[in-house]
């Protein structure tokens, strides 16, 4: 089995999932990039899990363990996201500097 | 062993108490040995009880305070005698603590102890009598200080830290001791924290003392891993056998210990603190430049002597050493010639002494420089206290203010005037043996391998001998004589403390009659009783040549002092009066001196050695304190405004300025935008992959 | 097959989640105080089973081997799990012990505040365990999401707001480099197990990809321990959390990340510590010198302390990035002496942050303007301070010399110019720390009292759970001072994990 494509593209969306969360500035769209980077995670283990062949087939439940954790985050950060909107009117994260140097 | 002690190490882990008796005199000197302990426990525990119940008492816990020095300086004289009538090296180790088989080193071991030989008796009677008076005398300084208490407090803890230096069998102890020193050094030095400058004087003094410190801590560290043990005389032992692990790494340790005496001992470039640390209380200062403090760094090499003397160690230090004393002794007392501030005089002078004191000892003059110390305690300490005396009786330190106080102070001027000669070396006074004996002993170096470094610091500190007395006659001259030019009614001090005056000015005058060569060697004995003594340690024969050349320039000094500053003393004819060349037909460096005096005082464009002498000493060594970091940023600055210290917190930035700087820099990547945060991370996490491959 | 006593100690925090969950549920809001003394109760009555566990064949319990490996080799109970779950449980008690005073005061959702702390310590717990890749992630996960909550507590507070937004961001991005970097280490190796990865891993150390999955998950532990450059949100985050929470974050958390590092490095990477050596050197000097210029010029206490925790991350790190140089004894001192750092470290750190939640109920701000004269109006907190402080800074006879003493034991025993230029620089850096803990503390003595402070209930008492927790950090950090072998023994016991590598 040839593993190559997948790595690659698990490294593309992970490229591309870098690349929203340095530059989006709304915070909703800054965690699907992250969410985006975790899906190319789950691409990478899914694929090493086939190609590593394990009896346990570890890749396929880490996989499983990351949707689950990642959909946890999520709520976590969809809660503070919603608190920032609530307390400024703006989901802007290049807006919050209060704390710096 | 005592039952006490005998509880505490029931009471610690694997509690073992090991007696090393190498000279074991018996009898009733053994047992004051063996009980010698009390001596920097006693003066702690008054610290507490003062700290606890002084308040309370009828002084206010002063009595407390004079109670355990006095208890300190009757055992010290106690073991003094014992000493005297038959040597003894003893040392005494409990252990507190081990934590067994480190990986890969050994066990640490973590022990208390005291060590009862000639060089700590020496000190002990030193830190024990000094202070008996000083503390005598602060008494009456203090009346009516609102932390009256609380000083005697630190005061205690000041002579207790330095005590617990002196009598560490091993370098953990000795760091305790070191720090107990340096922590309540800096309390005593801002006793009055109200204002800001003692608040900037007791850190800087802080600071550069721990900015020193880690060349002590990195000396220890090295001994100890090496040598597996960090009691002195397992180090010494394994010196003594020529340790080939040991030898290798001796230099640096021997240089990383010489580092931490330069700071306790006030040696260029470290010796910046000193003269800001006079914002203390007179007492403190008496204390610290006699008897505490800046003499540890000086008994440090004196400890580990043997490490500096045996060759293949650190023998090759001893010229840095010798270098760094003659240095620091002529460049120091030409500062204490422009200064108007009595107690910076004085500062100065004991800079310029404790030079002596280290050029001796990187010289191999093991024994002359410990005589100094110990001589010079006793004279400087008077200083201090008379200085302090005048101070009180006329509210200011500044000698333009002073004058004609003989007639006022005749008990300050009369004991000022003693230290004053003593100070200056003259025949038979204390000073006159113990800096012969350093002359001597470096004439000795130079002749026996110490080459070209110990001829030049020959000449520094015969040269050194003309300042020390020209800048004392200029202090007694200025303060004593002429009219009065102060504000209100100087008066004599209280009884309380002029006695103290009399009582050390008697010690400066016999005090160098215990190593009179030739006729008495009882302090050359004193040193010798310990275990590990080294190499050549020069009783050397009272060189006449030398003798009658350092009296001459003492007396040449003092000539000098007389022809400019006696009579007449109001400031701004004095001033013009060293316009006229009077010196120039007297010594052929007058033109040096002259305008060394008007430039370092007044400032004009010529001059450009005491403009050096001074830029150096405020601007360069300043900065070496506070220029970790940004280099470049701090010489512009001093260049263009040196003197502009507004805007700067010293007191708090003293090592931060120059890091300070840096930190201001490096803050700035705290923008606070979480997306850059982001990115550094991201960024981070790729330049260490990249990194690792392509140079890993 | 389960050990129940082994996994006891988890077993009881689980059941005290459940219970703080119902006690939540039943009590009245102005009970709500109970929820936190069920966490504490629960945590300590966890700590039994420690001690059962440690001491066992002495106690005559079990014979045989003290390690108990379960799961196929995923979840180990060795003596340095045992010590990591100690830390951790004390840690949580005497969070809990900060924070009852403090947020009873702000008097909303405390019962949630107390399960959310119980939460996060679960999985720090549960981590110390963890030998392979799923389980040290799912401890991980399990430590920062509660503690995400838990830096926005304040609802209504921007600051707090931002504190969770920066703390939650950036943990999730960390989390996903770490996985990244997980998924690499498991396609290249085929294992899961660090036991697994460390059979398969010697032939790999040229391979440029496993470079990249080992130097992503040190990234990933490298944010919860806020090494440099991955630190920027921990400042802060500490800032704008509630005080308790930060100090939660500053060791807890931390030593957590810790857990998870020298895990990963000591059984999963030993055979290719020439990649993680020089990184981690890299990271121990930048975290050093970063951490502590930057405090030099901080103005808010908290803020401080941030900066200062960043420098003593690497401080804890100094002695195992040398780890690529060691032999085998060497790697064993290394890992001693960042155990007890440590050790010591959270004790003290736990006072500071103890002591600035204290003192800022007097003075109502955590500024150091604020905090001027301090001694003059509330001396005790002012002497707490300062023991604190000066024990961060590693002024004898406070603990902190001790961990600063074995931390240069352990780098200058190594070989080579590496080890001692960063023997040199963690000097330096001990010698600039000095001159802000000083600061603080000259500030609080030394220093006139400003008008606007102290507040007029100045002198109303401190809370008394705070001042138990006062009492137990500061006796720790004092009398560890004198007597190192309190803390150097588990320091000790936990080596057992670096002889097993």
């Amino acid at each position: 089995m040839i593993v190559n494509q997948f790595l690659v593209l698990g490294a593309l969306l992970f490229s591309i999932g870098v690349y929203g969360v340095l530059v989006r500035r709304n915070a909703v769209l800054v965690l699907l990039s992250i969410e985006l980077m975790l899906a190319a995670v789950n691409i990478n283990l899914v694929a090493f899990g086939a190609f590593v062949d394990d009896a346990a087939a570890a890749g396929q439940v880490f996989a499983l363990f990351v949707i689950t954790v990642a959909a946890a985050e999520v709520g976590i950060g969809l809660a503070i996201v919603v608190l920032i909107f609530r307390n400024r009117s703006s989901a802007n994260v290049d807006e919050l500097d209060l704390m710096k140097w | 062993m005592t039952p006490l002690l005998h509880l505490f190490a029931l009471a610690s882990e694997g509690g073992e108490h090991g007696l090393d008796v190498v000279t074991d005199p018996g009898g009733f000197a053994g047992l004051l040995a063996s009980w010698a302990w009390l001596i920097p426990v006693v003066p702690l525990v008054a610290t507490f009880a003062i700290v606890l119940v002084g308040k309370r008492l009828p002084w206010k816990g002063w009595e407390l305070a004079e109670g355990s020095i006095a208890f300190v300086a009757v055992y010290a004289v106690a073991l003094l005698i014992a000493n005297w009538q038959a040597p003894m090296a003893v040392e005494h180790h409990v252990t507190l603590s081990r934590i067994d088989s480190l990986p890969g080193l050994g066990d640490l071991v973590l022990e208390w102890g005291w060590v009862v030989d000639g060089l700590s008796i020496m000190m002990f009677t030193v830190v024990g009598v000094v202070g008996f008076f000083v503390f005598t005398y602060a008494k009456g300084y203090m009346e009516g200080d609102v932390r009256f208490t609380f000083f005697f407090a630190s005061f205690s803890l000041f002579a207790g830290g330095m005590l617990v230096l002196v009598a560490a069998p091993n370098l953990i102890q000795l760091i305790v001791g070191w720090e107990l020193v340096g922590v309540a050094s800096y309390l005593l030095i801002g006793h009055w924290w109200e204002d800001h400058d003692n608040n900037a004087a007791a850190i800087k003094a802080f600071i550069t003392n721990k900015v020193a410190d880690v060349g002590l801590f990195v000396g220890v560290i090295i001994l100890g891993i090496t040598v597996g043990s960090f009691r002195i005389s397992d180090v010494l032992d394994a010196v003594a056998h020529g340790d080939s692990a040991v030898a290798q790494v001796a230099f640096w340790a021997g240089l990383a210990l010489f580092i931490g005496a330069m700071g306790k001992s006030a040696q260029m470039p470290f010796h910046v603190w000193l003269p800001d640390a006079m914002a203390g209380p007179t007492p403190v200062s008496s204390l610290m430049h006699a008897a505490t403090m800046v003499t540890a760094g000086v008994y440090l090499v004196g400890r580990m002597f043997p490490l500096y003397q045996t060759p293949g160690m650190a023998d090759d230090v001893k010229i840095i050493i010798v270098l760094v004393g003659g240095a620091t002794l002529l460049l120091t007392g030409l500062i204490a010639l422009v200064q108007d501030d009595i107690k910076k005089v004085l500062a100065y002078s004991t800079l310029s002494q404790l030079g002596y004191m280290t050029a001796a000892m990187g010289a191999g003059a093991y024994t002359a420089g410990l005589f100094h110390l110990f001589t010079h305690a006793f004279f400087k300490g008077l200083l201090f206290l008379a200085a302090g005396s005048v101070i009180h009786g006329v509210h200011s330190n500044d000698m333009s203010d002073m004058g004609g106080l003989r007639r006022f102070m005749p008990s300050t001027y009369r004991t000022f005037v003693i230290g004053s000669l003593a100070l200056a070396g003259i025949f038979p006074l204390a000073g006159f043996w113990s800096k012969d004996e350093i002359l001597a002993s470096l004439s000795h170096d130079a002749g026996a391998g110490g080459g070209a470094a110990a001829t030049l610091v020959l000449w520094l500190a015969i040269l050194g001998a003309f300042v020390t007395a020209f800048y004392m006659a200029r202090a007694v001259y200025l303060t004593f004589f002429g009219e009065y030019k102060g504000e209100g009614h100087p008066h004599e001090s209280p009884r309380v403390m002029t006695w103290p005056l009399w009582g050390l000015a008697g010690l400066a005058v016999v005090a160098g009659f215990v190593n009179m060569p030739g006729l008495t060697s009882s302090f050359t004995d004193w040193l010798a009783s310990r275990v590990h003594v080294m190499g050549d340690h020069h009783a050397t024969a009272l060189n006449w040549g030398l003798a009658v050349l350092g009296t001459a320039m003492a007396l040449g000094g003092i000539a000098a002092g007389t022809r400019l500053f006696h009579r007449d003393a109001a400031t701004q004819q004095e001033r013009d009066r060293l316009r006229i060349p009077v010196l120039y037909p007297l010594l052929e460096q007058k033109y040096y001196f002259d305008h060394l005096y008007m430039n370092g005082v007044v400032g004009p464009i010529k001059g450009p050695i005491a403009r050096f002498v001074v830029w150096t000493n405020q601007v360069v060594l300043d900065g070496v304190v506070h220029a970790f970091g940004a280099a470049a940023r701090l010489a512009s600055r001093f260049v263009y405004g040196w003197a502009d210290q507004r805007g700067i917190d010293l007191a708090i930035n003293a090592a931060a300025a120059g890091t300070g700087e840096a930190g201001s820099v490096v803050r700035r990547a705290q923008t606070g935008k979480v997306q850059q945060y982001a990115g550094a991370l991201f960024a981070g996490a790729v330049l260490l992959v990249v990194g690792f491959l392509i140079f890993g | 097959m389960f050990d129940y006593h082994a996994l006891a100690p988890e077993l009881i925090v689980g059941g005290t989640l459940m219970a703080a969950l119902l006690a939540d549920l039943v009590l009245p809001e102005e009970r709500k105080y109970l929820v936190g003394v069920v966490g504490i109760v629960g945590l300590v009555a966890a700590l039994f089973p420690l001690l059962t566990l440690g001491f066992c064949e002495d106690l005559g319990f079990c014979s045989g081997a003290t390690e108990r490996v379960m799961f196929g080799g995923s979840y180990v109970v060795d003596d340095f799990a045992l010590v990591m779950k100690g830390l951790f449980l004390v840690t949580g008690v005497i969070s809990i012990l900060m924070s009852v005073g403090y947020i009873e005061s702000e008097r909303y959702y405390q019962g949630e505040f107390y399960w959310l702390i119980v939460a996060s310590v679960t999985g720090a717990v549960v981590m110390a365990s963890s030998r392979d890749l799923i389980t040290v992630f799912i401890g991980l996960e399990l430590v920062s999401g509660p503690a995400f909550l838990l830096a926005g507590w304040r609802k209504g507070d921007v600051r707090s707001n931002e504190a969770a937004l920066k703390f939650f961001l950036i943990g999730v991005l960390s989390a996903a480099i770490l996985l990244f970097g997980m998924s690499l280490v498991y396609g290249l190796t085929g294992e899961i197990t660090f036991e697994g990865i460390r059979a398969a891993s010697a032939t790999l150390a040229d391979e440029p990809a496993f470079v990249m999955g080992v130097i992503f998950v040190l990234v990933g532990f490298g944010f919860k321990i806020s090494a440099v450059p991955f630190h920027f949100w921990a400042p802060d985050t500490y800032q704008g959390a509630p005080t308790p929470v930060a100090a939660y974050l500053s060791v807890g958390s931390k030593a957590a990340g810790f857990v998870g590092l020298l895990t990963v490095c000591y059984l999963a990477f030993s055979e290719v510590a020439s990649i993680w050596g020089p990184a981690l050197w890299l990271l121990a000097a930048l975290s050093m010198t970063i951490g502590n210029l930057t405090a030099l010029k901080q103005t808010n206490i908290v803020r401080l302390l941030g900066f200062s925790s960043v420098a003593h991350a690497g401080f804890v790190l100094v002695p195992f990035a040398m780890a690529a140089s060691y032999d085998a004894e060497g790697l064993q001192s290394a890992f001693f002496a960042s155990i007890t750092y440590l050790l010591v470290y959270a004790f003290m750190n736990l006072g500071a942050f103890a002591v600035v939640i204290a003192v800022a109920a007097k003075t109502g701000s955590a500024e150091l303007d604020d905090w001027a004269g301090l001694s003059r109006y509330a001396p005790v907190p002012a002497v707490l301070l300062a023991v604190f402080f000066f024990s961060l800074a590693g002024i004898p006879p406070l603990a902190g010399w001790f961990a600063k003493l074995v931390m240069f034991r352990a780098v200058l025993g190594g070989t080579g110019a590496w080890g001692a230029a960063l023997a040199v620089i963690a000097a330096v850096n001990a010698v600039i720390a000095l001159a802000y803990y000083a600061r603080v503390v000259k500030t609080a003595f030394m220093d006139p009292v400003p008008a606007t402070v102290p507040l007029a209930d100045a002198g109303a008492p401190i809370a008394p759970a705070l001042v138990l927790a006062l009492g137990v950090t500061a006796a720790v950090v004092v009398v560890a001072g004198f007597y190192p072998p309190i803390l150097s023994f588990f320091g000790d016991a936990a080596r057992a994990l670096a002889f097993g590598g």
